[in-house]
């Protein structure tokens, strides 16, 4: 068990280098991925997802996030798809009026072009959703990006959502996660001196060890967050209402132009989808 | 909807949590099957609500359902109805099921509520993979070890946390005695 | 600019039983005044400073902050006049970047952005913030997040300053510079500022003093007024600082010194005139250093040349330790002392396994800890740590099942596992039927460190590493641990180190002493050989003890004067030797 928590882990994950992508902003960042992510899921096949892919290489290459540190967060996902994957050509079941023609056949079990195609199919989706996500988080700050989500999500609080409330919920989260990390830290720490081996056991033993971690782990949070409710208190703060902000945001004309071709792209892949079911 | 600075803070500590627990990975436990891990992510959501009511349940429960679709490293979470949606219900279930149950006993009430809680994860999480096309009925077997070792763990955190932070509020000082005379 | 008049508090005021806090106070404080609020834990000090600055309201009686009543109503426009610091700055931070928790106050305020921009600006400026603007918080040390925590307070431009007990947690060093941004602060914006303290040391040039004890105020006045009145403040508990006693003394031997003395430098001006230029001859022969007793026998721990880094091979690699060589003998109270980030703990961990050394070598009797097959888990029954604060660390509901955690984890039968329970809790002055089922968080800070150890030495580890253990309670509470502390080391027979930044009472009981700077070992020797070089000590953020401290100041305008002093008496009898003049 790692006793390095506060020094190894990043929570986040922005990285720092200084592109068109990083450049713009947020909200239209975060308008971009939602609008792909729809468009995504209204595709039929691998014709109309190549407006998609066209748009994932697009980011790629002008974010300068280095093709390697892109693929290496790929490693879990293809475990996790190695596991997925064979399950859906395996069980594949073809839409009416489909043609199955399978070199293999079992029970309900069946391995088909048909079946593999479709599997291909949706690993590539999940690839390109993944990738969309990633690349806003690499290139955008988490405050940023709470910043972008409280302007974008302001028409919702006619609505009576309270918009500010949950956005002040978040940074109070990422307020905490430093601060959390250093205190479990602390508790692994103790416990380990007092002989505890987490690096061993079974489900049973496991949980057995972790349950004197959670418990002052909880407990002290909670202790905390009573005092930042005063804290708070104390520096005025009284709901979103009247409150105004030091920050500010400007769309720009990029802004504009690179939301303008990622809607082209999008709506295209969605309406050759819809239409043609390719 | 009027939220408070209370349900702001305690619903921010839970959340952060659940982010802790995820990305320090003490929130997985190893359980032999297919799918790695079972894990504790959700339970601050159910402490949310068990603790303070339905509002901070659903609070930290989106704060996890975020964080999960941000951080996602599997690719079948990118989906917010399959990462945020579910866990917003987290907060809402195991309140239903603590608020039911806490006048009979509150422990009960408060495992009642882990399992629900877990549960509610499980089953929406499972059934929005499974309706996105992501997952195949067929694959449902293979989670269920990992579904039982959750509701264990959330069963039992859920209880002794609970437990502890009422004892703190409630001010008294000293436990009554064991039935076996130690301690 | 505050009125508090006849103010009562209860916790709890409309629950079934109600907690007494703050009786029948009145209290004024004028613009621009620099005030200490001093008090044990318990005495009222924060319940009052909590109503000052709004956040909860007075039970009966009535308070007003420049002219405005405060009731839930006005909370609001009270509470952008009377600025809260906390006691952990980390409690009152909310944003993730500097400049945004700076703007949170203002922000807050509802205030157009070109002005939230000036005072967060303003407030940088005030707080020498400039190079960490855009900083992350969580990348800041705890001196910086403290001024960030203020310029946050600065940027509503309060007219009243409540810090709530800052010194408590921090390194003395930090302190004082705490306390200079303080002064600072009132003398440039006129501010006035209510520092809520322990330590009377710290407020010694402030403008009043007002004493609370039991929720009442019990003396109010200049410092001078105050420290003159020792045994009043005595029977509550309260000590004046060490220098004024030292005067006291000095003037009953019949010097003539002026009451009362209220710091090193007063001290030093009186004394300089009286001295000979040529102390008496005695001071040579006491100035012997005690000769330590060298052991042949194979130490028990054997450190040679060990290094470790905190993510090595990386471009984010810092230093642990390195290079650290040192032994330790069975039965010896061994204390390692240093400032902030001198490797203390990171030697520590190493010793018990908890971390693997990157060179060097440990040998536990003998053995090399690093060997192949050694049996960690085993070590770590070997040699009990009780970290930092470990009051927090504490997870069972109960005194006794933490207490027996390390017996149960071993399997012991019930009848050993309750003796030694009994036995540790006795050890630390903890009576076994009266705690036993005692709810530990709701025992006192004090009581529950106490636990702590005993839940380590329920362990019967053969070696006691206590890291810093008085560090961050009040002075009570420091000195009833401290007393403990050297009652468990001298009697219990086990190896004992300590890890501290000052050279107090506990240190004092070391056989042998290492002093770390930066990851190395600077100094080691007996305590009376390290304080020779007490100025060298001071400048590597070792904190010496008072006496010690006041004779480092003595020495700079009397080079001869000694600086292995320790305690009140020897401090006396040197100063009254340099003091004595020929009759004839």
């Amino acid at each position: 068990m790692s006793l390095e928590f506060s020094r190894t882990v990043t929570f986040g994950q922005y990285i720092n280098v200084n592109s068109v992508v990083h450049r713009l902003d947020a909200r239209i960042k975060m308008l971009s991925v939602a609008c792909v992510m729809f468009c995504t899921f209204m595709t039929r096949g691998f014709v109309s997802i190549l407006p998609i892919l066209a748009i994932a290489v697009l980011i790629q290459v002008t974010s300068k996030i280095p093709v390697g540190y892109t693929l290496r967060g790929y490693r879990l996902l293809l475990r996790t798809m190695l596991f997925i994957i064979p399950f859906q050509i395996l069980f594949y079941r073809a839409p009416a009026g489909v043609q199955v023609d399978p070199y293999w056949q079992w029970w309900v079990l069946s391995i088909s072009p048909q079946g593999i195609s479709a599997g291909l199919y949706t690993l590539t989706r999940v690839i390109l959703l993944y990738h969309t996500i990633n690349m806003l988080m690499f290139t955008t700050t988490m405050i940023d990006l709470s910043d972008g989500a409280e302007i974008l999500f302001e028409p919702l609080k006619k609505l009576r959502v309270p918009v500010n409330e949950l956005v002040m919920t978040m940074t109070v989260a990422l307020k905490f996660v430093p601060l959390l990390i250093t205190e479990l830290e602390r508790l692994i720490r103790a416990q380990t001196a007092r002989g505890v081996r987490f690096d061993t056991g079974g489900v049973i033993e496991r949980t057995k060890k972790i349950v004197p971690v959670l418990i002052p782990l909880f407990v002290n949070a909670l202790n905390r967050a009573e005092v930042l409710i005063v804290a708070m208190n104390a520096r005025c703060y009284q709901g979103g209402e009247g409150r105004t902000k030091l920050r500010t945001m400007h769309i720009a004309s990029t802004d504009v132009f690179a939301l303008s071709i990622i809607l082209l792209f999008a709506v295209s892949a969605a309406y050759i989808g819809r239409t043609f079911g390719v | 909807m009027k939220i408070n600075v209370r349900q702001i803070v305690v619903a921010g500590v839970l959340g952060a949590i659940a982010i802790v627990l995820g990305v320090t990975q003490i929130g997985f436990i190893p359980v032999p099957n297919l799918s790695g891990s079972a894990t504790i992510m959700h339970i601050p959501a159910i402490i949310g609500a068990v603790l303070e009511g339905p509002v901070v349940g659903i609070l930290a429960g989106a704060i996890f359902g975020i964080f999960s679709m941000l951080n996602d490293t599997s690719g079948l979470f990118t989906n917010p109805v399959v990462s945020v949606l579910p866990r917003i219900l987290i907060g809402l279930t195991s309140w239903y099921v603590y608020k039911a149950l806490e006048k009979r006993n509150s422990d009960v009430a408060a495992a009642a509520a882990g399992v629900v809680g877990t549960l509610t994860n499980t089953v929406f999480v499972v059934g929005a993979l499974i309706a996105f096309g992501l997952l195949p009925v067929e694959a449902v077997p293979t989670i269920i070890p990992q579904a039982l070792v959750e509701v264990v763990i959330a069963a039992i955190v859920t209880v002794l946390v609970a437990r502890g932070v009422k004892l703190v509020r409630s001010g008294s000082t000293t436990a009554s005695e064991s039935k076996d005379g130690t301690y | 600019m505050i009125t508090v008049s006849r103010v009562s508090f209860d916790y709890n005021a409309n629950g079934s039983n109600p907690i007494r806090a703050l009786t029948d106070v009145s209290l004024s404080i004028r613009a621009g005044e620099l005030v200490a609020l001093l008090g044990h834990n318990g005495s009222g000090k924060s319940t009052l400073a909590k109503l000052m600055a709004a956040v909860m309201f007075p039970t009966q009686g009535e308070l007003s902050v420049g002219g405005t009543h405060v009731t839930e109503k006005t909370a609001f426009d009270i509470r952008r006049k009377v600025g809260l610091v906390f006691q952990r700055p980390d409690d009152q931070l909310i944003a993730n970047r500097v400049i945004d928790d700076i703007a949170f106050g203002p922000e807050n305020l509802g205030l157009p952005r070109e002005v939230i921009q000036q005072r967060v600006d303003s407030a940088i400026a005030t707080m020498e913030l400039e190079s960490i603007r855009t900083a992350q918080i969580s990348s800041l040390s705890g001196g910086e997040r403290q001024r960030v925590a203020i310029a946050g307070v600065l940027a509503m431009e309060p007219s009243c300053f409540i810090l709530d007990e800052p010194t408590t947690m921090i390194a003395p060093v930090l302190a004082r510079s705490l306390l200079r941004t303080a002064h600072a602060l009132r003398d440039r914006l006129g501010v006035s500022i209510i520092h809520i303290t322990h330590f009377m040391h710290e407020v010694t040039d402030f403008d009043r003093i007002v004493v609370m004890d039991g929720g009442s105020v019990l003396m109010d006045g200049t410092p001078k007024e105050i420290f003159a009145r020792s045994e009043e403040l005595a029977a509550v508990g309260l000590d004046v600082p060490l220098v004024t006693k030292v005067g006291r003394v000095l003037r009953s031997r019949g010097l003539p010194i002026a009451e009362p003395i209220l710091t090193a430098e007063e001290l030093r001006t009186a004394i300089v005139p009286l001295c000979s230029t040529v102390p008496s001859m005695q001071t040579a022969v006491l100035q012997s250093p005690d000769v330590p007793t060298v052991r042949t026998d194979p130490p028990f721990i054997d450190v040679q040349n060990a290094s470790f880094s905190y993510m090595k091979d990386t471009p984010l690699e810092t230093i642990g330790i390195r290079n650290v060589s040192c032994s330790i003998h069975r039965g010896q109270i061994v204390a390692v002392l240093g400032g902030t980030q001198a490797g203390k703990s990171t030697l520590i961990e190493c010793l018990n396994g908890l971390r693997t050394l990157h060179s060097g070598r440990i040998f536990v009797d003998g053995t090399d800890i690093h060997s192949k097959g050694y049996d960690i888990g085993a070590l770590r029954d070997r040699i009990g740590v009780v970290f930092q604060q470990p009051e927090t660390q504490l997870f069972e509901e109960t005194v006794g099942k933490d207490v027996s955690f390390s017996p149960r984890r071993k399997k012991l039968p019930a009848e050993t596992s309750k003796a030694l329970v009994e036995r540790s809790l006795h050890a630390v002055g903890l009576d076994y039927q009266t705690f036993r089922l005692r709810y530990v968080y709701a025992l006192s800070g004090g009581q529950k460190r106490r636990v702590a150890i005993a839940g380590i030495l329920a362990g019967e580890p053969e070696m006691l590493i206590l890291d810093e253990p008085v560090a961050g309670l009040d002075p009570r509470g420091r000195s009833e641990l401290a007393l403990l502390v050297k009652r468990l080391a001298q009697e219990s027979h086990l190896t004992v180190l300590i890890v501290g930044n000052t050279i107090d009472e506990l240190a004092e009981l070391a056989d042998y002493a290492i002093v770390m700077h930066e990851g190395g070992v600077l100094l080691e020797g007996t305590i009376s050989e390290l304080l020779n070089q007490a100025e060298l000590l001071h400048d590597v953020g070792l904190e010496l003890s008072e006496a010690a401290e006041i004779a480092r100041v003595l020495k700079q305008q009397i080079p001869s004067f000694p600086t292995t002093i320790l305690h009140l008496e020897e401090l006396c009898d040197t100063i009254g030797r340099f003091c004595t003049q020929p009759k004839e």
